[in-house]
């Protein structure tokens, strides 16, 4: 695994290199050098191979750097992190924690990974990220007691999300109840809160949020629903270590708001980056579907709908939007 | 027998002039009396077919040992049930194999389903070693807090 990111690193400029020269640097052979390029492949990215001229990514990338991040996040901030770990490969940064929190603490735990074998949405749908092109970002958070508001959670972290964007320079990005990150309809980012055992007293959770960065391509193996990446919404992307910083920084400080101050003025600020109000739309519930016309959510973070003129508010479920001309 | 009953029981008791008091549910009886004069009250729950006995305070909602809701027999076995109202999810996505199914011999740990509350997914342990006996919610499916969820014959 080693020689697989020692190989990204130097293929990351986005120029040209010889499967000789790979392996001199190296110390491996070519056949070795083909092998890690065919591994990249799978890992999602898309290397031109040329004859005579050797490798090169369609599009580079930008490594996630420990020190890098670590200064750029905020002071405050930095002060709630218990350890901060960054992965080459792993199962899922989530899958991680959860795991991780039956042993032991997770609070302030953050994670990064260049690539999940096993990233995962909401309601265990695939969540496909290629190395070094997005954010797949976890930690852990402690509650002391169960908090009635704990359903706010997801979307207190969707402004944070919201936040670390404009902090980047990105506007113009929405949010679509209960966890994704939306620009015009396309999906961004997206976020999954897990945890393990009871919801009484005291209770880890492990926050997870993915955002699109920089894909290869528009045609990503696996993806089935319209997506979009930073890179396509804005000619100046920020730099992938700056953002991560960013959202670590911004999701720390909002569960301190949302802590102290409670959950009225976050709501509110949700209620700003809406992009379903108002939006005739298809809950979809285990086992039935319901239609109706999306107005908002409540004080508990619970979506509103008008069901045949009758308000309704849901907990759980997936909104698809009805495509009206 | 609902470690949440007993405690009622235990309150009704309390509260009367009654000594003791004993039910029977099915197989299972419970006795409660309060000649003790160390402590006010005296529980003991029998379960056939099980040494497993009892007292109240255990920690509810997980693994002790009572007759399945809404079903006459009595199963000797450790019940798991929902510790929150959610949606009750058997496998790790719909396309996904269930976690466990009747039959399955599952390790304390496992995952044995996923409750969907508050847009929070729990993953819900087993806190036992053994077999999977029976899984009484579907797939799908809205849990109460309480609720039986599944049946382990532990080993």
């Amino acid at each position: 695994m080693r020689t697989v990111f020692q190989i990204l690193r130097i293929l990351s400029d986005g120029k040209f290199h010889s499967g000789g020269s790979l392996g001199n640097k190296l110390g491996v052979t070519r056949t070795a050098i083909w092998k890690v390029i065919r591994k990249l492949t799978d890992y999602g990215l898309d290397i031109h191979a040329v004859r005579g001229k050797g490798y090169r990514l369609s599009v580079p990338v930008e490594l996630l750097d420990q020190d890098q991040i670590e200064n750029k996040i905020s002071k405050h901030a930095r002060r709630l992190i218990k350890q901060f770990e960054i992965f080459g490969v792993i199962n899922s940064t989530n899958q991680y924690l959860l795991e991780k929190s039956d042993t032991g603490n997770i609070h302030g735990h953050v994670v990064l990974a260049e690539y999940q074998t096993k990233g995962r949405g909401r309601r265990g749908n695939k969540w496909i990220s290629p190395v070094g092109s997005g954010i797949n970002l976890s930690f852990g958070w402690h509650f002391d007691n169960f908090p009635e508001s704990v359903g706010v959670l997801s979307l207190v972290i969707g402004v944070a999300i919201i936040r670390a964007l404009h902090r980047a320079g990105i506007n113009g990005v929405g949010l679509k109840w209960p966890n994704d990150i939306l620009w015009e309809h396309c999906k961004l980012g997206g976020i999954l809160l897990e945890m393990r055992g009871e919801t009484s007293g005291p209770f880890d959770v492990v926050i997870g949020i993915g955002i699109n960065i920089h894909f290869p391509g528009m045609e990503i193996a696996g993806i089935d629903q319209p997506w979009t990446h930073i890179a396509g919404i804005t000619r100046t992307p920020p730099s992938r270590n700056g953002l991560a910083a960013d959202l670590i920084t911004e999701s720390l400080l909002i569960l301190e708001q949302f802590s102290y101050e409670g959950v009225a003025e976050i709501l509110d600020e949700w209620r700003r980056y809406d992009c379903i109000h108002g939006r005739q739309a298809m809950l979809i519930l285990p086992g039935r579907n319901i239609r109706g016309k999306v107005i908002g959510i409540d004080d508990r973070g619970a979506l509103l709908m008008s069901v045949r003129g009758e308000r309704k508010r849901f907990n759980a479920g997936e909104i698809r939007l009805r495509v009206t001309s | 027998m609902d470690i949440r009953k007993v405690k009622k029981l235990i309150e009704l008791l309390e509260e009367s002039d009654v000594d003791e008091i004993e039910i029977h549910e099915g197989e299972e009886s419970v006795r409660i009396s309060r000649h003790s004069s160390v402590t006010p009250t005296q529980t003991i729950v029998h379960v056939p077919g099980s040494n497993l006995g009892q007292t109240a305070g255990g920690k509810p909602g997980a693994g002790f040992v009572e007759t399945a809701a809404g079903s006459p027999e009595a199963e000797a076995g450790s019940l798991i049930k929902s510790p929150m109202v959610g949606i009750f999810y058997l496998s790790p996505s719909p396309e996904d194999h269930p976690f466990v199914e009747v039959g399955q011999s599952v390790k304390k740990g496992d995952v044995l389903c996923i409750i969907e509350a508050m847009k929070i997914m729990n993953q819900i342990e087993s806190d036992v070693s053994g077999i999977v006996q029976r899984i009484l919610v579907e797939n799908g499916e809205p849990v109460e807090y309480g609720q039986l969820m599944f049946v382990i014959r532990e080993t």
